[in-house]
């Protein structure tokens, strides 16, 4: 857990800032495809950042989360081609209808906790999956439903701000939620439901609320990722998908603010590198992410941290 | 006043009867001490109390308040506070943290700005200065009691239910404990519900006594009544046959 | 109606083969409080094994099912070893960790084996005359028998042995096994092998009729999963009659319903089942 204080907050403050500088100036010397890299490295560091307030900090392993960012992507993807709505308008009604099946599977899991969670958000997961492609009328099934760009003509460069952009906000979100009232609620839940109730954190409430908030997130990031791609598949709601989203998280560091961030991009770039010698890299995701489960389970964070203080 | 009144109240796991028609109340300004064998059901009254579990009859009054079948967060906001048999601090959290949590769960959460003096203060009392940063896991038994006391009395409480706080101490430690209990009480006005298998402090500590056996109240009174009570003697030495 | 008895008939010989690999969930789960996700990729081993004995090595078909199944026990010792072990305690984590093995196993495959199907020979040939009622094929109700078979020796491994009293022991207190003086980490390491060795068996006994593919484990791993939670949330018997359920329903519904949704069945059971009876598959209260 982090424990921030007055004087390790400032340079790693002006790190941050140097490095999002470096960040934003990608557009001026990155080429087209290292630019698709470092877009859906964005979409992957909120879809594993928010994931992380879920199973990271309030212990609930959901395995529905790629689930959400395929809802949100579907309902705007779908209102956009089928009803002709400006995705800008389904952008907001996609993060909706994720919020509130975000509220209903967090309410349908809250007498069970570890496995049994994980299984039912395994099953409503794959349920999802299974309606998505197999409704070939509405979703175009595994042939993929083709949706309009966000806004405008289509741009890389105006997409990966706006995926920048937006992965800023969820983080600053994140950064605030976890500073609060809440955050601490999240954590003294994970770390013990029954103490937590009998200090008056209302347990059921704050668990529930945590599912809708990632779920939201998710499907904010799903809606963005399915109009910069501008095709949604299946694959978005896969347990593929989601098993990206865990190796990053669990890489980087679960239960860290910063290690999904660094597990994402650190990920999504070495996937890019991988990628020449052959599809090899969720493979060598998963062994990597198995290596650092079994031996660094606190992920790169706690490495660092470990070294940091050893130093 | 009575500040709890537990009336007849009755708890069955499965055919088996862990708690039957069980009635006390707690006085303003007592520490009442609750004591019967492993397996009298002290602990599930407790739960029962604190609404860690739902009564199956009977009722439970807190200050005048009808609190059975409460979540336990109400309860506590309503002022009535625990500790567990093995403490229970948040482990991943550091000590002013833990602290935290419970000013936040407060039924109004103690504003911003007077939080850190407020955690320190108690720290402070119950002897935890200058461990703020430390992480509850690296705490040893007494200072996760501690801990744990510190974050029940965090909540403002009139009434703390207190699960066995001398179990696991040496002799030493138990006499801090025994006098951090009686300086809660007198300072800070909380009555206590306390289970105890040390007799010794008990019988120093407690103004009356409850003895529980399979269930049932068998006795209630002073340290010194209960003790030459025909009743309790057979409970904790068992039939002539039962020995072990 | 002789269409209906047919697909009866497959709904009863999948159904038994559920139960049989399900049963290895339901054991480790009992002993370990630990869910396999890779429990399918185990499975899809053991046909791969049993294809390359048979095929590579020249083995009789049925030593190289025996053997595949052995392989798998084996695999299931080191993976509990070297994985699981370190998790003890920790069930968030040892979930984490099979779900990532999983990922890692069906991407092996594809490296190793390719994307083709793969299976060894069958044992037997040609098809039976049932009840003179429609022909059935032999490897079929092979594959049914020796499934049978193979939960007839579960249950008396269960109600005969020393490991089956400690199995039976701990479902009901965990702290019970320590009381009887048993060392947990054996029990353990043997209740996983022989679960993995459980999906194993049921691996080679399919794969003749449904070859492998490197992915097909994730469908077996759910099955196992709904029948588990069907099944009266653990017991051994439940597993065996949830699983003859979900065989029975999904060919029934996948004949007159819609076989697209034939899964959808299952997952709507599991959540509705876990929804009920949120206290886990086997009924216990969580610490």
């Amino acid at each position: 857990m982090e424990v921030i204080t007055a004087n390790t907050k400032k340079p790693l403050t002006v790190v941050g800032i140097v490095v999002l500088a470096l960040f934003a100036a990608f557009p001026l010397f990155l080429g087209q495809y290292w630019l698709h890299t470092a877009i859906v490295g964005l979409f992957y560091v909120m879809m594993a950042s928010s994931w992380n307030l879920l199973a990271g900090y309030t212990g609930q392993v959901s395995f529905a989360h790629a689930a959400f960012a395929g809802v949100g992507a579907y309902t705007s993807g779908i209102l956009a081609a089928k009803a002709g709505l400006p995705p800008l308008l389904g952008l907001p009604i996609g993060i909706a209808v994720a919020a509130v099946l975000g509220l209903a599977l967090g309410s349908l899991c809250i007498r069970m906790g570890g496995i049994y969670l994980s299984l039912t958000t395994l099953g409503f997961s794959e349920i999802l999956r299974i309606i998505v492609t197999n409704e070939y009328e509405i979703t175009r099934g595994t042939m993929g439903l083709k949706t309009p760009p966000l806004f405008g003509e289509y741009s890389k460069t105006v997409s990966f701000y706006v995926l920048l952009a937006a992965a800023l906000l969820i983080l600053w979100l994140i950064r605030r939620i976890l500073n609060s009232d809440l955050g601490a609620s999240f954590r003294a839940v994970q770390n013990d439901e029954t103490a937590a109730a009998s200090l008056g954190i209302p347990v059921v409430r704050v668990r529930i609320l945590a599912f809708v908030i990632a779920g939201a997130m998710a499907g904010f990031a799903g809606s963005l990722y399915g109009h910069y791609l501008m095709l949604i598949t299946p694959h978005i709601l896969s347990l593929d998908l989601m098993f990206l989203v865990l190796a990053m998280t669990v890489i980087g560091g679960m239960g860290t603010f910063i290690g999904p961030i660094v597990g994402a991009l650190f990920l999504e770039t070495l996937s890019e590198y991988i990628r020449v010698y052959g599809e090899y890299h969720i493979l060598i995701f998963g062994l990597v992410a198995l290596a650092v489960a079994r031996f660094a389970p606190q992920g790169l964070v706690g490495l660092w941290r470990q070294f940091r203080s050893a130093v | 006043m009575s500040l709890v009144v537990v009336d007849h109240v009755s708890k069955s796991f499965g055919g088996l009867q862990a708690v039957s028609d069980v009635s006390f109340h707690v006085n303003e300004g007592e520490i009442l001490g609750l004591i019967g064998p492993n397996g009298a059901g002290k602990t599930t009254l407790f739960n029962l109390v604190a609404g860690a579990i739902t009564p199956d009859r009977g009722r439970v009054r807190f200050n005048g308040l009808d609190i059975t079948g409460l979540p336990p967060y109400r309860i506590s906001r309503a002022g009535l506070a625990r500790t567990f048999q093995v403490a229970r601090p948040f482990l991943g959290m550091t000590c002013y943290e833990n602290v935290l949590v419970a000013l936040i769960g407060r039924a109004h959460p103690a504003p911003d700005s007077e939080r850190p003096e407020l955690i320190r203060e108690l720290l402070d009392f119950v002897g935890l200065s200058g461990k703020e940063s430390f992480l509850a896991s690296s705490l040893n038994l007494i200072d996760k009691k501690r801990l744990e006391l510190a974050r029940a009395l965090a909540t403002r409480p009139r009434v703390a239910l207190l699960d066995e706080a001398l179990g696991g101490l040496s002799s030493i430690e138990m006499d801090q404990a025994m006098g951090l209990i009686r300086s809660i009480r007198d300072k800070r006005g909380v009555n206590f519900v306390w289970i105890e298998h040390v007799m010794g402090a008990i019988m120093t500590l407690c103004e009356r006594l409850l003895v529980l056996n399979q269930g049932m109240l068998i006795c209630e009174g002073t340290p010194a009544d209960v003790a030459r009570d025909a009743r309790v003697i057979e409970a904790y030495l068992g039939a002539p046959d039962a020995g072990d | 109606m002789t269409d209906f008895l047919l697909y009866l008939t497959n709904g009863l010989v999948m159904g038994i083969i559920y139960a049989l690999f399900a049963l290895g969930v339901a054991l480790i789960v009992g002993i370990m409080n630990v869910v396999n996700f890779a429990h399918g990729e185990l499975y899809v081993l053991a046909g791969y094994f049993s294809a390359l004995f048979a095929s590579a090595l020249g083995m009789h078909p049925a030593l190289a099912m025996i053997m595949a199944t052995l392989c798998v026990f084996v695999v299931g010792l080191i993976v509990e070893r070297t994985l699981i072990r370190p998790t003890y305690g920790n069930e968030m984590y040892s979930l984490i960790v099979t779900f990532i093995l999983s990922i890692v196993l069906q991407n092996g495959y594809l490296l190793i084996f390719g994307p083709y199907p793969r299976k060894p020979p069958n044992l037997v040939t040609g098809a039976t005359n049932v009840f003179s009622l429609f022909m059935y094929g032999n490897q079929r109700l092979l594959g049914f028998a020796l499934a049978l078979v193979m939960i007839v020796c579960f249950f008396a491994l269960i109600r005969y042995t020393w490991f089956g009293r400690v199995v039976r022991s701990v479902s009901i207190d965990r702290d019970m096994a320590s009381l009887m003086g048993v060392n947990p980490q054996r029990v353990n390491l043997l209740a996983f092998g022989l679960g993995c060795a459980l999906a194993g068996a049921a691996g080679v006994i399919l794969t003749p009729i449904f070859p492998v593919t490197p992915t097909i484990g994730v469908g077996v791993s759910l099955t196992a999963f709904v029948v588990v939670v069907l099944g009266g949330m653990g017991s051994f018997a439940g597993c065996v009659v949830g699983g003859i359920l979900l065989g029975v329903m999904e060919n029934l519904g996948a004949a007159y319903i819609s076989s697209a949704y034939k899964q959808l069945f299952g997952f709507i059971i599991l959540i509705s089942a876990l929804f009920l009876r949120p206290a886990g598959l086997f009924g216990r209260k969580r610490a």
